[in-house]
């Protein structure tokens, strides 16, 4: 987050900037539009008479020609999301370049040829010119969008009807495949889903508060309280602001509760009650990852089975233990940012229970051996502890359960407002994994399911019932049997369907969905956006159109840069430096992330800058319409309000600096 | 220091005062590059027609930058219209001919106007009368009017110039080289629309380097050298030879002449020329076209 210095630097150059323009833009509002409204339209001829409607023959041609290359990787479900991209990206840089190109050069060309000379001095303001030619390029760039927006809608038209149709075609030959025996599942759901309803319409999710959670086990009465399997490769992060020891030997402070599985359940040829518990305790530095990483298996120090201990009977034992680190390893993360610091259980056989305040670095005084020393810290508010499943790439995997209970994924919506989910018994809760291409041969991953209510008054209502097993279309998927939980085969890529009854979202009630992965040895990976309920669907030529209005705000914002850069430079440095602000603003995100990455820079000059540049910019990277529309998800107006406000903002400040 | 004497002196309202204007261009780096004008004062009396002139770089266009607001002076100050040089208001009753036609080729010649008259609040109507007028005036056929200026020879990208100097029929005109590209024809007609232009109470601010357009035209007159104001004042007043006495008569015969010659000299006085008068090549020019034009009609 930017410092009050930030902005009261910010603040001082802003009123630079407004009260240097400032009689510009009095001058602008007494009937400055007629001028500018002149000047856009010049600008607008010279561009279509240097022949910008070519850019949508090309963009048409390239996107088909592209299109015959690269082929979707199922025809069916892939196909929509893989137009969708082609033809809106192909619109931005086709569109993005050539605005790009005529903004940086309309100026520096009218300073060459001296037509500016007589266009300036007749009554007009700097502003007004500016403004002028900006809003000619808004103009054209609309013109071009909304004929490209017209064709990609036409054929995106044509392959929704295309795959509606292969979907009928595949889903008969499925559904025969498993009369025959030839496939042990029934067809595949999204097909089913593709066939009845076709692909030509937006749909609109509510997503939970955070994206997806992490927990060790389900207990319905226990999950606040963080959970690691043993034996999973799932962990959990606590992020420290720094290490707060120098010389002395660091320690971490940590409270536990284990619990045993019952003997029974267990694979003994892995399990020896004997056998100490350890934890592995990984510190990683926020500077540079790969180098500062240290490793250390710490035992716990807790009896595991005593004389006289029932093993078939699940036991909670626990204690705090202060577990001494290397400080020859630890040193390494000295000084090095802020630091991860990484917790995964490998004892099979048990559970680890702990909270998020259970750990606190600290350094064992030199005066007092045993003690510890006055340095203790404890992870910051943002750095608090976090389950996470085993990495994928963008996002956590679940692994699929073996012995005792599974690990979950879960979902929580604060507060649902049932009217939003129109007419019926049910609530329509999506999941979205995905996998690797490779991977994804593995079909018919099972996933385990249930929601939970927990009413205002603390009432908590399960679904299904804790002794009721629901298969899906009445086909057990599992030799294991799962009460209480709802079995669903997993659609990898593309959304797993499951109506949740409308009887669990109460009034003010936040609802829990739980997953949990329930073929052995399998994984389901789950990213940001894996699940949402599902509200009533969108017209999908509105999403077009929300999709098109994206795409025109990132090209005028595209030409607030270049206009802004060509009042002051030459053609070829305006392209070159609009371009590098395209490029920084795409990576927005992360130069902001540096200042907080380099840990010493925060704070310091370089760091405001950082900040500043990050803040300034306009952000690319907001800009993502495929993100949704690709998806079939609807672009909400929060959204495009959102990014209006933005460009605005972006193109008043721009054409202040122009 | 200027060894000929100036004369900033007018009488009546001016509707341009410069006093001690100084240009310097100066490099990327701030460094000084050229000295363009150095002190420079001079007033122009409101419906007269002032010439500036002076050999190339000598300054012209960049008093005329000046005062149009396009530069702006490293010293001194230009008032235009009883406002600072470059006020939008000032602007708004001025017209400009550029040196060369500066226009948009991709334009025909009634958008041309049309924009222009829009740059100055114009309504549609009297954008489209004035255009008309003004085009009418200069002879520009309708059918050239819905060409693009891109397609146009010099001359008559010239007349649209200058339409567009005078589409806001503004107080002050600024013409910058206005005969440049001008066949002899087309000079003529220039000239004459400046003259046109002072009858109707216009102040005309020209600048140019052919003496014999000024000095047919201009009522006052400025000569720069490097930056300098060498000379100002009125045309009559700088031109007339005291000291010369100019006799001129139709069909005198051969003894008059000589008589008259002899008179001269036992007088003591010095004859400098006699002998038949040469017409100017312009007005030779003059006629025989517009024989030719008669002969066509």
């Amino acid at each position: 987050m930017p410092t009050l210095a930030w902005f009261v630097v910010f603040g001082i150059l802003s009123l630079i900037f407004v009260a240097g323009g400032l009689r510009d833009l009095i001058g602008s509002l007494r009937g400055g539009r007629g001028r500018t409204c002149a000047i856009a339209w010049t600008t607008f001829r010279e561009a279509m008479s240097q022949r910008a409607w070519l850019a949508v023959p090309i963009w048409l041609v390239g996107v088909l020609v592209v299109g015959i290359f690269v082929s979707p990787y199922r025809l069916v479900q892939d196909r929509m999301m893989l137009s969708t991209e082609l033809l809106v990206r192909g619109q931005l840089l086709v569109v993005g370049l050539l605005i790009l190109t005529l903004a940086c050069r309309s100026i520096p060309q009218e300073l060459a040829k001296q037509t500016i000379s007589v266009t300036a001095s007749k009554p007009i303001n700097r502003l007004e010119l500016v403004t002028g030619k900006l809003l000619g390029f808004v103009v054209l760039a609309g013109l071009l969008i909304g004929t490209m927006g017209l064709l990609s809608y036409g054929i995106l038209w044509y392959h929704g009807q295309q795959v509606r149709s292969q979907a009928r075609r595949e889903l008969q030959i499925q559904e025969e495949d498993h009369q025959a025996g030839r496939r042990d599942i029934g067809p595949d759901a999204d097909l089913k889903e593709i066939a009845q309803n076709g692909v030509l319409y937006a749909k609109d999710p509510v997503y939970p508060s955070e994206h997806v959670n992490f927990n060790g086990k389900f207990d319905p009465f226990f999950f606040m309280v963080s959970c690691l399997k043993g034996g999973s490769e799932a962990g959990v992060e606590w992020k420290f602001d720094e290490i707060p020891v120098s010389d002395r030997v660091p320690l971490l402070t940590f409270n536990f509760l284990i619990e045993r599985m019952p003997e029974e359940i267990l694979d003994k040829k892995n399990f020896d009650p004997k056998k100490p518990l350890t934890i592995k305790v990984t510190g990683v530095s926020s500077l540079e990852p790969r180098r500062f990483r240290v490793e250390e298996d710490l035992e716990l120090p807790v009896p595991q089975a005593s004389e006289g201990t029932d093993l078939n009977r699940p036991v909670r034992f626990g204690t705090g233990a202060m577990l001494v680190l290397d400080p020859a390893k630890w040193f390494e993360l000295y000084n090095r940012g802020s630091i991860v610091i990484g917790m995964s259980f490998p004892a099979e056989g048990h559970y680890l229970y702990f909270r998020n305040e259970s750990i606190q670095l600290a350094n064992l005084s030199p005066d007092r051996p045993g003690a510890m020393g006055q340095t203790r810290m404890s992870p910051p508010e943002h750095g608090k502890g976090v389950v996470i499943g085993r990495k994928f790439r963008n996002a956590f995997e679940i692994a699929g359960v073996d012995v005792g209970e599974p690990e979950v994924a879960y979902w929580h919506f604060r507060n649902v407002k049932l009217k939003e989910f129109g007419p019926g018994d049910y609530v329509r809760f999506e999941i979205q994994s995905y996998q690797e291409k490779s991977e994804v041969v593995k079909s018919h991953t099972v996933g385990l399911v249930r929601a939970m209510a927990v009413k205002p008054d603390g009432n908590v209502t399960l679904w299904p019932d804790l002794k009721e097993e629901q298969t899906a279309g009445g086909e057990k998927l599992l030799s294991r049997d799962w009460p209480g939980w709802q079995q669903v085969v997993i659609q990898e890529r593309r959304p797993t369907v499951l109506n949740v009854p409308k009887r669990l979202f109460t009034k003010n009630s936040d609802v829990y969905v739980f997953l949990a992965c329930g073929s052995p040895k399998g994984w389901i990976a789950l990213g940001k956006k894996s699940g949402y309920l599902a509200q009533d669907r969108r017209w999908f030529a509105d999403n077009v159109l929300r999709c098109e209005v994206i795409v025109l705000l990132q090209v005028v914002s595209i030409a607030g840069v270049s206009v802004m850069a060509s009042s002051f430079l030459s053609w070829p440095v305006a392209c070159f430096l609009s371009m590098t602000i395209y490029l920084i603003g795409s990576v927005r995100d992360y130069l902001q992330n540096m200042a907080q990455f380099w840990g010493r820079i925060s704070g310091s000059l370089a760091g405001y800058a950082m900040e500043g540049l990050g803040t300034v910019l306009p952000d690319f990277a907001k800009y993502r319409a495929t993100e949704f529309i690709a998806q079939g998800e609807l672009i909400s107006s929060e959204k495009l309000l959102e990014l209006f406000v933005h460009t605005s903002l972006c193109a008043v400040f721009m054409l202040m600096l122009g | 220091m200027s060894l000929i004497k100036t004369n900033t002196e007018t009488t009546g309202e001016n509707l341009i005062i410069a006093e001690h204007l100084s240009k310097v261009y100066r490099s990327f780096w701030g460094l000084p590059r050229v000295r363009a004008l150095n002190g420079v004062d001079f007033a122009v009396p409101r419906g007269s027609v002032f010439g500036l002139l002076g050999p190339n770089g000598s300054g012209k266009t960049t008093i005329i930058k000046l005062l149009l607001g396009l530069a702006r002076p490293t010293s001194g100050r230009a008032v235009v219209l009883g406002k600072p040089a470059g006020d939008q208001k000032a602007r708004a009753r001025i017209g400009y001919l550029p040196e060369e036609s500066y226009l948009y080729s991709f334009l025909s010649g009634d958008q041309t106007l049309d924009f222009y008259g829009k740059l100055f609040g114009l309504n549609k109507r009297i954008r489209r009368e004035r255009s008309e007028h003004l085009l009418d005036t200069m002879g520009l056929d309708k059918r050239d009017r819905r060409r693009k200026v891109g397609s146009y020879s010099k001359g008559m990208a010239r007349i649209i110039g200058l339409a567009q100097a005078l589409i806001n029929d503004p107080d002050l005109i600024i013409l910058d080289e206005p005969t440049t590209g001008l066949d002899p024809i087309g000079t003529l007609q220039m000239k004459e629309l400046i003259k046109e232009l002072q009858k109707q109470g216009k102040t005309v601010f020209l600048s140019s380097h052919l003496l014999a357009d000024v000095e047919d035209v201009c009522d006052r007159i400025l000569i720069l050298y490097r930056g300098q104001v060498k000379i100002i004042g009125a045309v009559d007043e700088l031109l007339s030879l005291k000291d010369v006495f100019e006799l001129r008569a139709r069909n005198v015969s051969a003894e008059i002449q000589n008589k008259l010659t002899d008179m001269v000299e036992t007088s003591g006085a010095e004859t400098i020329s006699a002998g038949a008068q040469r017409a100017r090549l312009e007005e030779l020019f003059k006629r025989v076209v517009a024989e030719e034009v008669e002969k066509e009609t």
